[in-house]
Formats: structure tokens, sequence, C-alpha cells
């Protein structure tokens, strides 16, 4: 099972097609009352599926950040002392490296994130409307469910 | 310069999400070249788009599948106590009812409510008199154009409108204490 939650499949996969799946489900039983039987737009989570990706992808920059400075502070504290432990100091540096390397490519991983959320947002309210209510299946569904997941995957392969 | 505005917004969407897609893909790509991982992506996308692509024939299948039959109600305010009796006869059964005086609130645009529930219904039972309105028929025609079949419940002597003139009736008697529970014996 352990072996599972790691692999591949379950992180490029699994976890963004069940995070839509849920969002359907979701969005499909609270939906009024009145007009409760399952319709296409229910399929259309693909801006909240990005719109969730966009902020968990914040949160997991500030993460990075903090570990960052974390292992900054840590490496000050290992160069200042007197016998300088020389292996303790490499493994830091390469830390800092990594999650240096992490920061910077978050910063654009996010802000294309956003820009995705903004044109899609549009994309879907200009042209993705097929009357008052009912939405155009490629446009409007296909095209933010492609951002929501693909914006999953982002988190994911960034969570790694 | 209003021109200039009209385009600037869909044309900014465009290049806008464009350069996402390829931004994130190409972020992706880089991070994840030459692992398994990238198969994993284009298989995940494609899912994705597939389903928005197919959106309207997953959604036709899980309602046959799966949902309870609904059926709208349309009746002359005359026939009521008709309905209300149908209604809850057809309930009992566990079939889903939709009658605009149950459901309309005050306020709200009864036209839309009705496009809606139409729109979200198996069967239209249309309750028909001699002196049934314009509004029936507009729903009937509605009906149909959502692909919603139509059981016309009509009256003796009640001439059929022509949207419903080939479809078989169930006629009942304005006499008979027991047409509500003949109806719902016909159709349930």
């Amino acid at each position: 099972m352990e072996q599972f939650l790691s692999s591949d499949a379950f992180r490029y996969a699994v976890f963004p097609l069940a995070g839509a799946l849920l969002g359907i489900g979701v969005k499909h039983v609270s939906r009024n009352d009145r007009y409760a039987k399952f319709r296409k737009e229910d399929l259309a989570v693909g801006i909240e599926l990005l719109l969730t990706a966009c902020l968990t992808f914040v949160a997991l920059t500030s993460d990075r950040a903090a570990s960052l400075l974390q292992a900054n502070r840590a490496l000050k504290l290992v160069v200042g002392q007197t016998a300088v432990d020389r292996s303790r100091a490499a493994e830091l540096q390469r830390t800092i490296e990594q999650l240096s390397s992490h920061v910077a490519l978050s910063g654009w991983v996010i802000a294309l994130m956003f820009l995705g959320l903004w044109s899609v947002s549009s994309i879907v309210r200009l042209w993705g409307w097929k009357s008052e209510t009912e939405l155009d299946g490629k446009v409007g569904i296909a095209v933010p469910l492609v951002f929501g997941v693909l914006g999953l995957i982002a988190v994911m392969a960034g969570a790694h | 310069m209003r021109r200039l505005l009209k385009y600037l917004t869909p044309g900014a969407s465009l290049i806008g999400a464009v350069g996402a897609f390829l931004g994130i893909s190409h972020t992706l790509f880089r991070e994840l070249e030459g692992s398994r991982s990238l198969s994993w992506v284009v298989f995940t996308v494609t899912v994705a788009a597939m389903v928005g692509i197919l959106s309207k024939f997953i959604a036709e299948w899980f309602r046959q599948a799966h949902a309870a039959q609904r059926i709208f109600i349309a009746h002359p305010h005359a026939q009521q106590q008709l309905a209300t009796e149908v209604a809850d006869g057809l309930r009992r059964k566990g079939i889903r009812v939709w009658r605009a005086d149950e459901r309309v609130k005050p306020g709200e645009n009864w036209r839309e409510a009705i496009e809606l529930a139409l729109r979200d219904s198996d069967v239209l039972l249309a309750i028909l008199t001699p002196s049934s309105s314009s509004a029936i028929r507009s729903e009937i025609a509605a009906a149909q154009r959502h692909g919603v079949r139509v059981i016309p419940v009509a009256f003796r002597g009640t001439t059929l409108p022509p949207e419903v003139a080939d479809v078989s009736a169930v006629m009942i008697s304005e006499a008979d204490p027991h047409a509500a529970e003949w109806i719902v014996k016909a159709i349930a």
C-alpha cells in the first residue's frame, strides 16, 4: 500500500483524477434538490481544481521557504563553530541548493498557475457557454478540466 | 480605442491560457524528464480532456444508470386537486415529481425554473382539459425540444394539441373519483 501511495501512478494519475471525481461528486450532491439530476455541468470542476492547486502550491512554497531558512540557520551554526564539521556543512549546502532551486522555480509556477486561472475563467465566460444554463463540452468543461488536473500534477511534482 | 479594448480581454485570455499551459507543461517536462512519470501525466491530461469532450454522453449514461425517474406534471390551475393526488400517488411509488405550483417561489423567474426542471425530467405528464391554456402547450413544446417523453392525460372531449396529436393519451372522465389512481396505475 505504501509503495502504491508513493508510486508515480498514484502521484500523477490516481490523485489528480480522484480529486476531479470527488469534486464532481460533491458538486452533484450539493446542487439544488429541485434539479438534482446528473448533468454534464456537474463535470465542470476544472476551475475549482486549479484554484485549489494554486493555493496548495503557495502553501507548499512557503513551507519550502521556511525549510530553506532553517537550513541556512543550521549552516550558520555549523560554520560558526571552531572545528567545522565539513560533511555536515556539505550536506546542509546541498539541501540549501535544492531548496533554493525549488523556491526559485516555484515563483514562476505560481505566476503561471494564477495566469492560467485568470485566462481559463475568462475563456469559459467568453466562449464556454452554449446557453444561459448549458456549458459547452469542449471550451466550458474540457479546457478547465485539463488545466485543473495539470495544476494538481504540478503540485504533486512540487511536493516530491 | 474601444475596438482595441473589445479584443484585449479575449486576446489576453487566449495568450495567457496558451502561455500558462506551455509554461506548466515545460516545467513538468523538465522536472520529470526521462522518468516514467511523464507518461502518467500525459495519460491523466488525456483522460481529463476526454471526460470534458464526452461530458454530454457521460452525463446521459449516468442518468440512465442511476437516476430515479422524474416526472414533471403540467396542469391547468383548475386541476390542482387532481395533480396533487397524482403527484402523491407517484411519490408513493418512488418517483420524483416536479410541479411548478409547489416549486416556483414568489419572485422567482418561473419560465426559467420550468425550463430547467423540464431539462431534468424524464417524462412530462400533461393534464389537458377542453380549456387548457397555451402555457401547457409551450411546456409540451419545451419538453419535446429537450427530448423528454410526453404523456398526455386528457379529459374526455378534449382535442389534443397538434404537438401530441399522434401520442397515445390516457383518457379520463371528469366525474371519475378514481381518476388520479387510474393515471398513476397507467404510467407508473
